[in-house]
């Protein structure tokens, strides 16, 4: 069985926090310390403002896999809707903070569509 | 030699001079009239922000937040009309004091019960941070506290929410006048300056949380190893983090020209 969660929300920022929680839950069960759910969120926080940010007005949905891989969580994370064209996916200082709070951060275009990938270890 | 009082440090001018020094404010932008003006009110900043005392915050936090209020209210007020701006100014910065206090974009009424958890468990993760060399996972923080881990989640997530029906009972004392009752030492005139002068996002927040920012995203330092540097609770770092980064992003986004606020209501599809 896989322990694979994915959660799909509206895209606002009101409702990220529904994604927090969630993420949350699974970093308890994989003995991540305070400090390091704290950084979960921050990442998730910068990943989904920035998606929000660059996506084309239709986006309504914001999809977040979350993947336990033994001694952390790995994250993916991604709009239904095309890039605005012109605007950066990740300005400096979403690289700075995603540089800082993850382990692994990578982003990719599939279709006109930005998302992105990052990794958190639980200590 | 004893400190000087916020009264004492920045005198508030008197009325007819604040009236003539807006109206050349709004003729001449001059950042130095409008420092003068900030600076001539942070004694009615100090006393707004000591009504909200003893609820949870520290205090220098309360006072940068109203501080905050003030700046905009310089901004926003119209010295044409027959209002003076002491009055104009206050409701703003209450206004200000109170959003802080709320946890933006939830509005959440925190049960009671995690509340008292959620102050209990500061010092548990203090000490099991000492203890421990690092900070502690969910289950020890369970175990010494003695409850549940989804009660720890959660008190640790409603930390940064407070209700508002409390603050709306602060103690009253405006039958007096303000010059009587500012008081302790203002800490935060370098801040202010950087509010006021320099031009970059970063270089506008108040400094403590600069240095937060600066500890954890350029110099890579954990919270519980900021905790420790800046002298204060891990759970308070992690709360004015993700305070500072929520208000961040909002102003970046703004400069930026780009819309990425709640698009609630917008029509979809």
């Amino acid at each position: 069985m896989s322990d694979r969660v994915v959660v799909r929300i509206p895209a606002s920022t009101a409702h990220v926090a529904l994604v927090r929680a969630a993420a949350s839950a699974v970093a308890v069960a994989l003995d991540f310390t305070y400090d390091r759910i704290t950084d979960l969120h921050i990442a998730l926080d910068e990943v989904s403002s920035r998606i929000m940010a660059t996506s084309a007005r239709s986006a309504c949905i914001l999809e977040f896999v979350l993947e336990p891989d033994g001694k952390g969580l790995r994250v993916h994370a991604g709009g239904d809707a095309p890039s605005r064209e012109g605007i950066a996916f990740l300005t400096d200082w979403s690289r700075a903070i995603l540089g800082a709070v993850t382990d692994e951060m990578d982003v990719s275009l599939n279709g006109g569509r930005q998302s992105a990938s990052f990794r958190v270890s639980n200590r | 030699m004893s400190p000087l009082s916020a009264r004492q440090r920045h005198p508030q001018l008197p009325k007819a001079q604040v009236r003539g020094l807006f109206l050349k404010l709004r003729k001449t932008n001059d950042k130095g009239i409008r420092a003068t003006l900030i600076v001539s009110h942070l004694g009615l900043v100090e006393y707004l922000a000591r009504r909200f005392a003893g609820r949870g915050e520290p205090m220098d936090d309360l006072v940068q937040v109203a501080t905050i209020g003030l700046v905009k209210a310089v901004d926003r007020f119209d010295p044409e009309r027959e209002v003076e701006f002491s009055t104009y100014a206050a409701p703003t910065i209450l206004g200000e004091i109170k959003r802080h206090f709320r946890d933006k974009g939830w509005g959440l009424r925190v049960p009671r019960r995690l509340q008292e958890l959620s102050l209990r468990l500061g010092p548990v993760i203090a000490r099991l941070s000492q203890d421990l060399g690092r900070s502690p996972t969910v289950a020890e923080i369970a175990r010494v506290a003695r409850v549940s881990q989804d009660d720890v989640l959660e008190a640790l997530d409603s930390a940064q929410a407070y209700t508002l029906a409390s603050l709306d009972t602060g103690k009253s004392e405006e039958s007096r006048p303000i010059h009587e009752r500012v008081g302790d030492p203002d800490e935060h005139l370098e801040a202010l300056e950087a509010l006021l002068f320099v031009g970059s996002i970063l270089q506008r927040l108040p400094a403590r949380e600069r240095r937060l920012l600066e500890l954890r995203f350029f110099r890579g330092m954990t919270q519980s190893q900021i905790a420790r540097e800046m002298g204060i609770s891990q759970m308070h770092v992690s709360r004015l983090l993700s305070r500072t980064l929520t208000e961040l992003r909002i102003v970046l986004q703004e400069d930026d020209g780009e819309d990425s606020r709640p698009r609630d209501g917008e029509e979809r599809g």
